[in-house]
């Protein structure tokens, strides 16, 4: 069964909806000759797959003219095999057995996957999933709804079928199934901002990466990276991420992110922030974490300065300037703006032209946390013990 | 298809016909025993009722529980027919069922001489009048309901008269003619104080504040609220309305915080569902009494699920006012601006441009330990270093920003936050703590008795037993929302 799983290739490609988002950039961030070379090798994947519903659909987002004559060659070759897959289905329920029935209704269910069909592709997962008997045949099945999820950006579906496997997984002992599934769980993470499970989850299935169908091993690790600058401890990430030796093996295939990863924890702010800058460019180049790219820029500016201002009491506007390589005026409005959120622990001395920083006083703190949390509690007792009789 | 519907809505109708008879049943228990629960369980069951009603069952219930010899039908002549406008189909309908078993039974069924169930069919009536926009016809229902309850004295009719009171208020709303009504209102609302009827007390005060706020009459509403009490037994309904016109007129007169805690109170004591239109209204006017006050209101009062997409224009405001940026406000507001003037919030956010200015104060103060004046001034928008000393003066000693003007050297100086624990202020805040959970204890202890002490005689059948069960529940529901004055004292946040 193992090797037979292994030939279909996983649909549907997940490249396509990349290549799709590409095209919607604008001018500015994604060239047009460059659009013009994605939009190519987009034609020739749908043509591959002969994804008619896929291809109408993007003729509608995209204002392109349907070429008719694309279209019917397509749709004859669909049709072709539709027939054959049905009557495939046919001969298993009459003649022959079980498996392969449920063989014929996976690769029919496939085939509406790979076309791009989906209310289609999920009834008929919906009648495979039926069939399959075994734990490793019904993940295969979830694997690929939610592919399809992350195909359409449907988050539901994404969603419903991660639960579903991670019920499935409890009883299963397959460890492969285990950390491809992690990968999975780790990708949707990400989309919905979720970036501390997604550092964990992803960190953790470095060493048995195998989900190549969702992305390749570089792109995964430009993703474990990212997660785990932001969310880890300096401590952590020297261990885990910097010293990685699967991590260092793939780091340098993606332009700045070495260098952001090392002049964070070497404290070259000057070099960190120019990274920064490049790396956030990058990411609107990317189908999920584009719409966390100001969120990323923020946390990362904060993690910077709060680093920064850790070793000093208080420190001179200007220096603290000249060592970022910023501006006095950028930087005055920078801390000011993260002060007040509370996310920096600082004052500034605007007449003195300097920062000072703040210990956490826990004792003051935790007073404060006590009474506020505290008082509705013991309202609310109060109110239910006017039930008294007395 | 239409024939089986018919047969459906036919058996919905017998069923809501028993429905009601069980309630006048109830009805006669209370009027004999004078037990307010029975009444309690057919009031709380109006409004449901009041949903099923229809134009068939209305006229089959005149019929059945209103004498011939009654005021409706001889003193104003009539014909309930008309009054509903009953079409064609609903007559052959109603003449079919009055063939029918159950309504003949019904109509045999000895009544009591009770004017409370009276009230009842004619409160039904009235409502649905109102219900089916027939508010024409509803007034004349009104008056005569009025009529008949003016004229009687019984404890028993307390909380029906309440109801006939604020129906009679309401149509009088919807025709526009309630400046008439006031004087009625007033001598009713001293006719139940001496009486001592709290149901009807709280109706009134609740119609009448509602009145003068409709024209704008605050000053009047608020010497109402001064010259009246309002009684402490009413319904959390009552209070919630009550709460609400009072966070209102505290809101105009710029008693902000007052204002905050009466909306607070109202929008707890309403229903968590359904009254839509109220919370609404009470968010929006909560949500901007908390801008006035320098406080931000928190994201989730925006984003309860049936009330986002009404309530988005006062998240942008709400936006706006946080970061403190004048333009921006000031755009919102003109985007806005017939949404405001339509909710009655235009007067209050016209207010709030201060309000933006010192948000704007606050959050420098909170990251600058000492900034000078010209750096605030171009921060905030402001036209000179001189208007900005002036504002953080009249904000410092409002009591928005804890901090010092140093005038010579012109800069402003934030104080620092002192160890609290330096002061004896822990000690006591604790303390009082520690004594309030220890004496809820002490009488949850003296309150545990033997469960045979609880079941009175009288109610050994399950039933009854079911219903004492409920109605505890239902009053430890209500108390939860009743008792909110009377917690532990809030500690003073402020350090010093």
């Amino acid at each position: 069964m193992q090797e037979k799983e292994q030939e279909h290739p996983f649909y549907p490609d997940l490249e396509l909806p990349s290549l799709k988002f590409l095209l919607t950039l604008k001018p500015e961030i994604y060239e047009e000759k460059e659009k013009e070379k994605t939009k190519e090798k987009l034609i020739e994947k749908i043509e591959n797959n002969s994804m008619v519903p896929y291809y109408l659909n993007l003729c509608k987002t995209f204002k392109w003219n349907v070429d008719e004559k694309f279209v019917e060659k397509m749709k004859k070759s669909n049709e072709e095999e539709l027939k054959k897959l049905e009557n495939k289905i046919q001969e298993a329920k009459e003649q022959e057995g079980e498996i392969e029935i449920r063989e014929a209704c996976f690769q029919k269910a496939n085939f509406y996957a790979r076309i791009g069909d989906k209310e289609n592709a999920l009834i008929a997962f919906k009648e495979a999933i039926e069939k399959a008997v075994s734990i490793p045949q019904k993940m295969e099945v979830i694997l690929t709804q939610v592919r399809i999820g992350f195909f359409f950006n449907d988050r539901e579906l994404t969603e419903r079928n991660l639960e579903i496997g991670r019920m499935l997984l409890e009883e299963c002992n397959d460890w492969e199934l285990k950390n491809r599934f992690k990968v999975y769980e780790g990708y949707y993470a990400i989309i919905i901002r979720n970036f501390q499970k997604a550092g964990e989850l992803l960190l953790s299935s470095i060493a048995t990466f195998t989900a190549t169908e969702l992305f390749d091993y570089t792109k995964f690790v430009y993703y474990t990276v990212l997660m785990n600058i932001i969310t880890l401890q300096r401590v952590e990430l020297k261990k885990k991420v910097i010293d990685s030796p699967e991590i260092l093996s793939a780091i340098r295939d993606v332009p700045h992110l070495f260098e952001l990863l090392n002049s964070l924890y070497n404290c070259s702010y000057q070099e960190f922030l120019t990274e920064l800058v490049e790396i956030t460019y990058g990411l609107k180049l990317d189908r999920i974490l584009y719409v966390h790219g100001p969120y990323f820029c923020r946390e990362m500016r904060i993690i910077g300065y709060s680093q920064f201002l850790e070793s000093y009491k208080s420190v001179t506007i200007n220096s603290m300037a000249e060592s970022l390589g910023l501006s006095p005026q950028f930087l005055d409005k920078e801390l000011s703006r993260f002060i007040a959120s509370g996310r920096i622990p600082a004052k500034i001395d605007k007449v003195g032209g300097v920062i000072e920083t703040i210990r956490p006083d826990k004792r003051n703190a935790g007073y404060r946390n006590v009474i506020k949390q505290g008082d509705p509690i013991l309202n609310r007792i109060q109110k239910l013990s006017r039930i008294f009789t007395n | 298809m239409e024939i089986e519907e018919k047969q459906e809505s036919n058996e919905l109708d017998y069923l809501t016909l028993k429905e009601i008879q069980s309630q006048m049943g109830l009805i006669k228990k209370y009027v004999s025993t004078e037990e307010r629960r029975f009444l309690q369980r057919v009031l709380r069951k109006f409004n449901a009722n009041r949903k099923k009603m229809n134009r068939t069952i209305l006229f089959l219930l005149t019929k059945i529980y209103i004498k011939p010899e009654h005021a409706l039908f001889t003193q104003l002549g009539i014909d309930i027919g008309k009054l509903l406008n009953v079409s064609e189909d609903e007559k052959i309908q109603i003449d079919k069922m009055i063939q029918n078993e159950i309504v003949i039974q019904m109509i045999k069924e000895e009544k009591s001489d009770t004017v409370e169930q009276e009230i009842y069919v004619l409160l039904l009536l009235l409502v649905s009048l109102i219900d089916f926009a027939l508010v024409q016809n509803a007034l004349l229902i009104a008056q005569l309901l009025y009529q008949i309850v003016v004229e009687q004295n019984r404890r028993t009719l307390d909380d029906l008269a309440a109801k006939v009171f604020f129906y009679f208020a309401r149509v009088h709303q919807l025709l526009d003619k309630d400046i008439e009504i006031r004087e009625k209102l007033f001598s009713n609302l001293r006719t139940a104080t001496i009486r001592h009827d709290e149901a009807c007390q709280a109706v009134l005060i609740n119609t009448l504040l509602h009145n003068y706020l409709r024209y704008n009459l605050y000053q009047q509403a608020d010497k109402l609220v001064s010259k009246t009490q309002f009684p402490e037994n009413s319904e959390n309904a009552q209070f919630a309305r009550y709460y609400y016109y009072l966070g209102r007129i505290k809101a105009i007169e710029l008693d902000y915080s007052e204002s905050l805690q009466y909306l607070t109170q109202a929008i707890r004591k309403a229903p968590q569902t359904g009254a839509k239109g109220f919370r609404l209204k009470a968010t929006k006017f909560l949500c901007v009494v908390q801008l006035l006050m320098g406080e931000i209101p928190e994201k989730d009062l925006f984003f309860q699920k049936e009330l986002q997409h009404e309530l988005s224009p006062y998240l942008e405001i709400t936006s706006a006012s946080r970061v403190g940026n004048l333009s921006s406000y000031l755009k919102v507001i003109e985007k806005y601006n017939l949404i405001f003037q339509n909710d009655g919030t235009y007067s209050l956010i016209m207010r709030l441009k201060h309000n933006v200015i010192k948000t704007g104060l606050k959050k420098i103060c909170v990251s600058y330990s000492r900034i000078s004046f010209a750096d605030i001034a171009s921060k905030l928008h402001l036209d000179s270093e001189n208007d900005a000393e002036f504002i953080c003066a009249k904000a410092i000693k409002d009591g928005v920003i804890d901090a010092v003007i140093d005038h010579e050297n012109g800069f402003l100086k934030s104080n620092q936050k002192i160890n609290i624990y330096t002061t004896f202020i822990p000690q006591k805040v604790f303390d009082q703590r520690i004594k309030f959970c220890l004496e809820i204890h002490n009488n949850a202890i003296k309150s545990l008795q033997f469960p045979d002490e609880l079941i009175r005689q009288s109610e050994k059948t399950t039933e009854d037993q079911l219903e004492r069960a409920k109605e505890l529940a239902e009053k430890a529901n209500e108390s939860e929302e009743k008792g909110f004055d009377e917690g532990p004292d809030e500690p003073d946040h402020d350090d010093i």
